[in-house]
């Protein structure tokens, strides 16, 4: 290899080294401690790794999603029924049972 | 007892008498520590939390090997370096990265647009040819051996001297200044062939 060849590469070198310094570091979210210690105690055997009892743990994030996936789907039959003239419990139940019961003799949504 | 009063070697002792608390507050004036020096091995956040955990897992369980000559952190440091070279080698089995998962096709019309930019003497900084140079220098690191990219990221990533490296991974100051230069020389190599292959004249 030629000098001038070996020079440009290492410029090169040089340049990709330095453009991967400037990225930041992305530390992890927290409760870093929390997990570690959960990790030892399941690997020491005093808790079991059972997927339930995780569940459990986490089971109150899922709240938001639910939350947010039942209001989307209502929005979404309470449109569609607005357009076909439908009540839109039925349709949100998706039962064909009709709910009329439930909002009093006659009356709709 | 308030651990947060206590040093470290009394952390230590208590940890080793199986006081849980002591341990978590070693993880908690560490984790930064750890998670710095694995996290140029990881390719995301996730990533650098597993490895930080495994570390103090490790850490936890070999305790009683440690002997109070050396820092704390030094020791961890250690126990880091071994997480993080295991993690090259298992992603070095499995030839994971961005280039190597690329169609061949596309792979010459993406080097010709980084090498190019690398090879210009305008280098006009964008934050997306900024991702694609760490992705080709991730791919050309992933050619060489696990020892070789743990000292090239260390001393080039990190600016450690030839004698933190030694003293985080303990192998001999000789033999890493001799493997950083074979590194060096096989990077150069691999830059030289990607650049033929993208045909840019070097």
């Amino acid at each position: 290899m030629k000098n001038d060849q070996k020079e440009k590469l290492l410029k090169m070198e040089e340049t990709l080294w330095s453009s991967v310094k400037k990225t930041s570091i992305i530390f992890p979210e927290e409760g870093f401690e929390t997990r570690v210690m959960r990790r030892i105690r399941v690997a020491s055997g005093e808790v079991s790794s059972n997927f339930l009892e995780l569940l459990g743990e986490r089971a109150w994030r899922m709240v938001p999603i639910a939350a947010t996936f039942l209001v989307i789907v209502s929005l979404l039959a309470f449109f569609n029924s607005s357009q076909e003239g439908e009540d839109w419990i039925t349709l949100m139940t998706g039962s064909g049972v009709h709910l009329e019961w439930l909002m009093g003799e006659g009356e709709m949504l | 007892m308030d651990v947060l009063s206590l040093k470290d070697d009394q952390l230590i002792q208590e940890a080793l008498g199986g006081n849980e608390s002591s341990f978590e507050e070693l993880v908690r004036r560490y984790k930064v520590g750890v998670m710095k020096v694995v996290y140029r091995y990881a390719r995301d956040a996730h990533e650098v939390d597993d490895m930080a955990q495994e570390v103090f897992l490790k850490a936890y369980f070999s305790l009683s090997q440690y002997r109070c000559k050396a820092p704390f952190q030094h020791w961890l440091s250690r126990i880091a370096t071994r997480v993080a070279l295991d993690h090259v080698r298992w992603r070095s089995r499995r030839k994971e990265n961005f280039f190597s998962e690329m169609a061949e096709e596309d792979q010459g019309e993406w080097l010709e647009g980084v090498l190019s930019f690398l090879s210009s003497e305008s280098n006009q900084e964008s934050e997306v040819n900024q991702r694609d140079r760490a992705r080709l220098l991730e791919s050309i690191l992933g050619e060489l051996s696990p020892r070789d990219q743990l000292v090239l990221k260390a001393m080039e990533l990190e600016g450690q001297t030839v004698r933190e490296i030694s003293e985080m991974t303990g192998w001999g100051e000789s033999a890493i200044k001799v493997r950083l230069f074979r590194a060096r020389k096989k990077m150069r190599k691999i830059l030289g062939k990607r650049c033929k292959q993208a045909e840019i004249p070097l």
